[in-house]
């Protein structure tokens, strides 16, 4: 049964303090408790955009979020947009003829915003990107992009005002520390499951597979946020985004793979939400982050309130949808070596061009030594019940050239186990597979 | 004369972008939709499903779920006081299964509680057992078992004796269509509250009237005493036609059984499980034209997938029935279409209503006949295309308002069709451009088969200070009715219309103004606006005469003197007649015409088509206002898209598989070309200022022009869509397989 906890928060610039229960997302709090109804819930699974409002100036899918993870946060949503005048960009999507039938509209116009308010200049290219996790059924997007493109240009746009908050929410829901966390689940493995992201976990829960009110949040705790560069590794915390990886070059780096699969997951509310910690532990064999840490031979760190393990990602999978992670264990980070001259590249194809799940994913890394494939990685995603490690591939590419290449084809399709399911085709993956690992090789061998 | 005169030197509010009047609750996020309706006390409502596609209730027990705490009614086919029936053009609809469950997902029951928890318990407490009988999930299967909902023909000269003749070119074809959801982004939903002897529904909703026939008949009650009130609908693009008088029916059950406000919101899941969808096709096709390209006869065969229920399908299969061979003339003419019943959720009403299915198949056989007879797809429609004089192939001969010759060349121009049908030809990349056309026309309005439900109403009102108040029966679903009849309204007042406000759809306000659908609503409404404000304008001009008054002024001295500013105008269109035996006669009062021009890249290697831009052009008459004009067709030709290369339904025993927006792919702003919108306006004279209808041609043709696009690129030709990167690799590698 939910309980109800403190939190203390900020919306649309007003203080607020109040008992939320523990089984109620952001979205459930602004709409039931504050009446704040302007983000709908047009599917509760972050597919659809429609509930997005800023989090700390990120666009954020308010039913992928839950009310004591916003604690000590800045919250805006469309009715704080206007202050007496309107918006820019609310006038925008009035004159340009953006709006319809108006229940994408709230979600679409804080996502603008969101986008515009970091990157005033924003291109054509960056208003797509940046609204390509909200789904509008009625306009085409024509008049949207058009609205939001104009709007990036007014001189009415004001910098974003941070507003700070102190946290409220209890630390046995809330952890500040690692210690805490790891106590937390010690004592509670059995009945409580960590959260951080939630854009898997909260999703399950909507379909009733897990328990809105048994779980905690993760994303208070310092020690596994962040990156950074020790001995010779690339760290990088569970806690980290897909956002944050997107754009690291510390993580371009060591696993030139991994920011590339970062940018095309979910859209922008997901990746601002999404970590890598959640996508390993979710185990899904379609998982984008998961083959470029097979071609960087990562390293996962776990820990319980007892001992500390490193996993080699290669075997943190053993099955479909489970990983070696024990119940009261956490993913602290992932620590990637660095090697000299390691270029590499990840491909897939999905569905579509934005919120796809993978049909067929594939990184690959390679050192090149006097022009030659010298160290070889390659892994694919989609195309067996787990995330697949290519060896025969990789040997077959050593030597270099276009018989290496098509020996290499040969391989791959020999070497994957695709299946037939919603998505696509196992003839068709086996297929891609040979097509994308040409083009990954060739565009490493360019680049 | 004031207004008159004013008119005559002011530029006309019609045809002007004003802003969107409703825009500015929505942009702000004010704008309540039902979800967002706080009602006090209200129980909320769920609904148990069958999880069969064809069984027996042989057991179904409410006892325990009834005394459970907080479980305010559980209802049955039993409880119902009214009649057990949606009522819809073959009362074959029930609102709680009644012995028999047909399609996975069927009501079977109905709780009402205080809050969430309770209503999952009282749900899982309802005891039901069932006695699984065999589904038929297969259209063909169907048909060969005589389950036919519909048939309709259409019977022209005589096209047997044209398609054995030997100096003809003949093509033919089998082509599949998919199911299409409507994906509208807020799902259905309604709160029902007790009012005296009966309830006012509120909810999200394209057709109040029927939802209102739906309420009366479940609770045995006047149609007076189901009083529906539309809230700001999340859009509907037909999804919302017939579909939501099932939730209508089932809150107004509650909320009578508990003498409480009760609300149903369905989840996305159950939304996309349960409501309508559009019908899945099957059309073979043959065509015959001289070696010059002229058009002899056609010969169609036309299948639906009608789902368990007839709902709308007589309906849509009418409209695909007589526009079957596309906006050509044809002299030899033979259409046989069927809808079938089968155990999968009930079809329905979706943006083009039986065109999309077919039109795929006609546009692709002419594009098909184009390539045999070497000519340029572009050059064989113009040489077939209906002019003013011209008779359908129903023998409806066209008199006015007949655009689609300007419609080709001005999408020809636009899109620069005969350079790029040139310059793309023949390349050798791995990533192929290619460009495509596609046309259709579409009879504006309910026509032959909707006469009941043609006339519509409205009530104009005029403030004191010069307001003006006007309701009307059709309803705002994002297309921009409120705006467009705003205009119109200012137009035929000679007011400012910025004084115009249109009223939230509620049936006790107007008669039954049928549905809003069928491209409809400007035609109806607007001609019933026309003529409520001639009325005022009578009792107005004797009384202002030449006076030189503002509006505002007029309106004043018209209250002074005691003159009286309301009317009420009705608008029944002009009589048609038609045939059904032989499917001859006007089947709709006038048609608007389209063509897109569809550009792609196709990637060779993995079958993915990239649509790099659209040009779209459309013949609806006078435009009201062009920017909501434009918004229609970048909307509709965006879901056309969909519709030719992503969306579709899976099923397993009559379950769909992918219910939710991460299975039921729909375009992303990534997804998305550069459309490009061209409005023709050849004026339909009984029209509003000659405006036609615009809501639905902009989905019609796209999904023919996508994959005549991708044969013009990669060759390979799909006869069925959608147009998966899995389809497309599958036809280039059984190209080049070794032939045997």
């Amino acid at each position: 049964m939910a309980e109800l906890v403190d939190v203390a928060l900020s919306v649309n610039r007003k203080a607020i303090r109040r008992k939320v229960r523990t089984d109620q997302r952001l979205l459930d709090v602004l709409r039931e408790d504050l009446r704040l109804t302007g983000a709908k819930e047009g599917c509760g699974k972050g597919e659809c955009g429609a509930c997005t409002v800023l989090v700390d100036g990120h666009a954020v899918d308010s039913c992928l979020m839950m009310a004591y993870q916003a604690d000590g946060a800045a919250i805006e949503t469309i009715e704080g947009l206007s202050d007496g005048a309107l918006h820019p960009l609310q006038e925008s999507f009035i004159d340009q003829g953006g709006v319809q039938c108006g229940i994408c509209i709230p979600g679409m116009i804080m996502a603008a915003k969101a986008l515009v308010d970091e990157r005033p200049e924003a291109t054509a290219e960056d208003v797509r990107q940046g609204l390509a996790g909200n789904l509008c059924r009625c306009t085409g997007y024509t008049k949207i992009l058009t609205a939001v493109a104009r709007a990036a240009t007014s001189p009415r746009l004001t910098k974003p005002r941070r507003f700070m908050i102190a946290a409220a929410a209890p630390r046995y829901f809330r952890p500040r520390s690692l210690e805490e966390a790891l106590e937390i689940l010690a004592a509670r493995a059995e009945e409580m499951r960590p959260l951080a992201g939630g854009t898997d976990i909260l999703v399950k829960a909507k379909d009733g597979t897990e328990n809105r009110a048994a779980l905690f949040d993760l994303t208070g705790v310092p020690e596994i946020k962040g990156i950074e560069e020790k001995d010779g590794h690339v760290w990088i915390g569970a806690a980290t985004t897909h956002t944050e990886m997107m754009r690291s070059a510390l993580v371009a780096s060591a696993a030139p793979a991994l920011p590339l699969a970062c940018a095309v997951i979910g859209g922008p509310q997901i990746r601002n939400r999404g970590t890598l910690g959640g996508n390993l532990a979710n185990a899904s064999p379609a998982a984008d982050t998961v083959p470029p840490l097979f071609v960087a031979d990562a390293i996962v760190e776990v820990a319980s309130v007892s001992a500390r393990r490193d996993v080699p990602i290669l075997e943190f999978f053993p099955g479909p949808r489970q990983s070696v992670l024990a119940r009261d264990e956490l993913i602290l980070g992932v620590r990637v070596p660095k090697r000299a001259g390691v270029r590499g590249t990840f491909l897939r194809l999905g569905q579509r061009q934005a919120q796809a799940i993978s049909k067929v994913s594939i990184a690959v890394a390679i050192i090149f030594r006097d022009g030659r494939p010298d160290w070889v990685r390659v892994a694919l995603g989609a195309v067996a019940p787990t995330v697949l490690r290519a060896r025969e591939t990789e040997k077959a590419l050593m030597g270099g050239g276009w018989d290496a290449l098509q020996r290499a084809k040969d391989a791959v399709r020999a070497e994957v186990r695709p299946i037939d399911d919603l998505r696509s085709t196992a003839d068709y993956r086996r297929e891609m597979a040979a097509v994308l690992l040409e083009r990954a090789v060739r565009r490493v061998a360019e680049a | 004369m004031l207004c008159s005169h004013e008119a005559a030197a002011a530029p006309m509010i019609v045809g002007q972008r004003i802003r969107r009047p409703d825009a500015l609750d929505k942009v702000k996020g004010s704008a309540l939709y039902i979800e967002d309706v706080a009602v006090a006390g209200a129980l909320v409502a769920g609904v148990l499903r069958s999880p069969h596609a064809h069984a027996r209730i042989t057991r179904l027990d409410v006892f325990a779920a009834r005394t459970l705490p907080g479980v305010q009614a559980v209802l049955t086919a039993a409880d119902i006081p009214g009649k057990n029936l949606i009522p819809m053009i073959q009362n074959d609809w029930p609102v709680l299964a009644e012995g028999v469950v047909r399609h996975v997902g069927e009501a079977v029951a109905l709780v009402a509680a205080e809050d969430r928890e309770a209503l999952a318990a009282g749900l899982a407490a309802i005891k039901v057992e069932y006695e699984k009988l065999p589904p038929r999930l297969d259209m063909e299967e169907a048909l060969a078992a005589g389950e036919i909902l519909a048939q309709w023909k259409v019977r022209r000269g005589e096209a047997e004796v044209a398609l054995a003749r030997p100096d003809l070119v003949v093509v033919e074809g089998t082509y599949h269509t998919p199911y299409q959801e409507h994906a509208y982004i807020e799902t259905n939903g309604m709160v029902a509250i007790p009012e005296g002897p009966g309830v006012v529904v509120h909810g999200s909703m394209q057709c109040p009237f029927y939802v209102q026939k739906a309420v009366a008949s479940a609770l045995g009650c006047d149609l007076s005493h189901a009083r529906i009130v539309q809230t700001v609908t999340g859009g509907g693009f037909g999804g919302k036609e017939d579909a939501p008088s099932a939730p209508g029916a089932q809150v107004a059950l509650l909320a009578r059984a508990t003498g409480r406000p009760v609300r149903l919101i369905l989840t996305r899941e159950e939304d996309m499980a349960v409501m309508s969808k559009r019908h899945p096709g099957r059309i073979r096709m043959r065509t015959a034209a001289t070696r010059d390209g002229h058009l002899v006869a056609c010969e169609v065969d036309y299948l639906l997938d009608g789902g368990a229920y007839a709902t709308l399908s007589p309906v849509v299969l009418f409209r695909g029935t007589v526009h079957a061979c596309g906006p050509y003339r044809v002299p030899n003419v033979k259409v046989d279409a069927r809808a079938v019943r089968t155990n999968t959720v009930p079809s329905g009403a979706f943006r083009g209503f039986g065109e999309p299915q077919v039109v795929f198949a006609c546009e692709s056989q002419m594009d098909r006949l184009a390539e045999r007879l070497e000519m340029d797809p572009l050059a064989l429609r113009r040489i077939n295309a209906l002019r003013p004089g011209d008779e359908t192939i129903t023998g409806h001969k066209l008199t006015t308002s007949v655009g689609f010759e300007e419609v080709l060349d001005k999408v020809a121009e636009a899109s620069d069709w005969a350079k790029k049908r040139e310059s793309f030809r023949g390349h050798s990349a791995l990533v192929r451009r290619g460009i495509g056309l596609a046309a259709c026309y579409y009879g504006v309005g309910l026509g032959a088969m909707g006469k009941h439900l043609n006339p519509a109403g409205a009530n104009v009102v005029v403030a004191a200070d010069g307001s003006v108040t006007v309701a009307v029966g059709t309803t705002e679903i994002g297309q921009g009715m409120i705006t467009v009849l705003s205009q119109i309204t200012a137009e035929a007042l000679g007011c400012p219309v910025e004084l115009v406000k249109v009223m939230d759809p509620d049936t006790s306000r107007v008669p039954d103004s049928g549905p809003t659908v069928a491209s409809r609503t400007t035609v109806m409404s607007g001609n019933a606006i026309r003529d409520a404000a001639a009325k005022i304008r009578a009792a107005m001009e004797p009384v202002i005469a030449d006076s030189g008054l503002s509006w505002r002024e007029a309106v004043h001295l018209c209250v002074t003197r005691q003159v009286g500013l309301a009317a009420h105008g009705w608008s029944v269109p002009p009589t048609t007649t038609f045939d059904l035996e032989t499917g001859q006669g006007e089947a709709y009062i006038c048609y608007s015409w389209s063509a897109n021009v569809v550009e792609v890249e196709v990637d060779m290697e993995t079958g993915e088509t990239r649509v790099t831009k659209v040009w779209s052009a459309h013949d609806t008459g006078r435009v009201i206002n062009p920017t909501t004009g434009e918004g229609q067709v970048e909307g509709g030709v965006l879901q056309g898209l969909g519709y030719a290369l992503v969306e579709e339904h899976a099923l397993r025993d009559g379950r769909i598989l992918n219910d939710q927006f991460s299975t039921y792919i729909i375009p992303t702003t990534l997804d998305t070309p550069e459309i490009k919108a061209i409005l023709v306006e050849h004026e339909f004279p009984w029209g509003p200022f000659g405006a036609k209808g615009l809501g639905e041609t902009p989905i019609i043709a796209v999904a023919p022009a996508v994959t005549a696009a991708i044969h013009h690129a990669a060759g390979v030709r799909l006869d069925r869509i959608p147009a998966t990167p899995e389809r497309v690799w599958a036809a280039l590698r059984a190209r080049s397989a070794p032939r045997g």
